[in-house]
């Protein structure tokens, strides 16, 4: 993650564009009750979830598989996507006759909330101790007409500019699987391959400092249980 | 194929065939999606799954092996009822012929009606008026001790009352901690010397209650509005707070450990022990001294 943003090289050639994503922050465990949560901000979107369960299910049907239900308060569109990536993520066949809820609270809003939230969720539901396939990463991308790939862009992005194509993606990682996808854009259908190629780039990217966090936190952990 | 990232050890090849000592220190950790062995043979234990020939972890914790099972550890799960421990739950519903119990695991136990003592006898069957006149035993809201008598592959769990000690709870206050920091121990109904009965059960849930009475009639004919003397109010009060003080300093939950934080805290007073630096002081005391013990034991 060490390329250039827009920097004076000196010379007279054209400023690149950004490939970086903004300042990241990830916190795992936060809250007064610690386990099961996260908090996650890219730039000025700032994300926190709260997983609790897997508890006794209430619901009249019996299900072979575990339920997850997603409360998402302070924006809205946000539901959809987490409830079909999480479940893919989650072992819910592990789980039956049990409910898991994830509760999302947006703090706020500067763009590329589905990445942030996303991560966010994985996070959290790592933290709960819910056994899933992998961890989750994600990246919005914009890529232009000439070629150029912004990543990460901040704003709401709701007018793109001509030709360019905005994606999202979240991915697993390990296992190298899609979990949940955005395009949005003209593009020709030959031409998703590559430009879902790119975003994976940039999600893969992530990758590195999301493990840290996480190894971080488990140390951390067993170090305050070793005390006593 | 070797995935594991430069930053996480491997599993050293000593380790593989020999008798592991369990839970002292943790030699490998892994995130979700890793591979917890480069090796195949090992049964897979919780906390893994197999994609194609290799395990890999679905857990964020420290890998743990004994001989040829391989699990991973995550630090802090839900309460996982075995057999023969001492829970104290709550009933959450009333079925036919059956009670639902929360015991704050990951689903409600089951407490079949032919699995209680009802007034009258141990040994007496269940007739049918029973179970219309289940209400008049347990409804929602109630708390019980009882035993794991069965917990099924699929996750059920089943518990019994068949015991003077178990049964429906009386006046007396819950507290909920982390069931990590409750032991096994041979007596889970304490009479403790300050004058108040303690039921530590396995999952978390203790009672604190005026003293410990096996009643014949199995707890039902307890009168739920009898007048308890201020004295006692006041130890069971304290013993709340101190119980809380122990759990927030993740310190382990036993007759012991509870008498000790009781007797340091009678310098301060009962509110105050909610204080953090209280708690804090009191609870390094107690650690002090149960390490002492231990000393003193060795």
């Amino acid at each position: 993650m060490n390329q250039p943003t827009i920097a004076n090289t000196g010379d007279d050639s054209p400023p690149k564009a950004p490939v970086n994503f903004r300042p990241i922050r990830i916190k795992i465990g936060v809250l007064e009750k610690q386990e099961g949560t996260a908090y996650v901000s890219f730039g000025k979107t700032e994300c926190v979830v709260q997983v609790v369960g897997p508890r006794s299910s209430r619901s009249p049907l019996v299900a072979e598989k575990g339920k997850l239900e997603v409360t998402v308060c302070g924006a809205e569109g946000l539901v959809g996507p987490l409830k079909d990536a999480m479940t893919t993520i989650i072992q819910l066949h592990k789980y039956p006759r049990a409910s898991i809820s994830l509760n999302v609270s947006v703090l706020a809003d500067d763009g590329g909330l589905v990445p942030v939230a996303m991560i966010a969720s994985s996070l959290a539901l790592i933290s709960a101790g819910i056994e899933v396939y992998d961890v989750c990463t994600a990246a919005r991308i914009l890529l232009m007409k000439d070629g150029q790939t912004i990543v990460d862009p901040p704003g709401p992005m709701r007018e793109l500019p001509d030709g360019s194509v905005l994606l999202t993606v979240v991915i697993m990682p390990e296992l190298n699987q899609i979990a949940y996808s955005e395009i949005l854009g003209k593009f020709r259908p030959v031409e998703v391959e590559a430009k879902i190629g790119a975003a994976i780039e940039a999600a893969n990217r992530l990758y590195p400092l999301i493990k840290k966090a996480l190894i971080a936190h488990v140390q951390r952990r067993i170090d305050s249980g070793k005390k006593n | 194929m070797n995935h594991l990232a430069a930053d996480v050890p491997s599993i050293s090849n000593t380790r593989l065939f020999g008798d592991i000592d369990r839970g002292i220190q943790a030699d490998k950790l892994v995130i979700p999606g890793l591979p917890v062995s480069q090796l195949s043979g090992f049964m897979r234990g919780h906390g893994t799954y197999l994609r194609g020939d290799e395990l890999y972890s679905s857990l964020a914790g420290a890998v743990r092996q004994v001989n040829r099972l391989i699990n991973v550890q995550s630090v802090k799960q839900r309460y996982s009822p075995e057999i023969g421990d001492v829970v104290v739950g709550s009933i959450t519903e009333v079925q036919e012929k059956r009670w639902k119990v929360d015991i704050c695991g990951r689903l409600d136990a089951h407490l079949q009606l032919a699995s209680v003592n009802l007034p009258g006898g141990e040994l007496r069957r269940k007739t049918t008026e029973d179970e219309l006149a289940m209400r008049d035993y347990l409804v929602e809201g109630d708390f019980i001790s009882a035993e794991v008598q069965q917990v099924h592959h699929d996750g059920s769990i089943f518990l019994h009352t068949r015991s003077l000690k178990y049964g429906k709870l009386g006046i007396g206050v819950a507290v909920r901690v982390p069931s990590y920091l409750i032991k096994r121990r041979k007596t889970h109904f304490h009479a403790l010397p300050c004058g108040a009965g303690l039921i530590i059960g396995c999952n978390g849930m203790i009672w604190i209650c005026e003293q410990i009475s096996e009643d014949p009639d199995g707890g039902y004919n307890i009168d739920l509005n009898q007048h308890v003397p201020a004295s006692n109010m006041k130890v069971i009060s304290r013993l709340f707070n101190c119980i809380n003080v122990l759990a927030n300093h993740g310190i382990h939950i036993f007759e012991t450990s509870v008498m000790n934080c009781y007797d340091f805290s009678s310098a301060y007073e009962t509110k105050d022990l909610m204080r953090s630096d209280v708690a804090a002081e009191v609870a390094a005391q107690v650690i002090q001294q149960l390490r002492a013990d231990i000393m003193d034991e060795s």
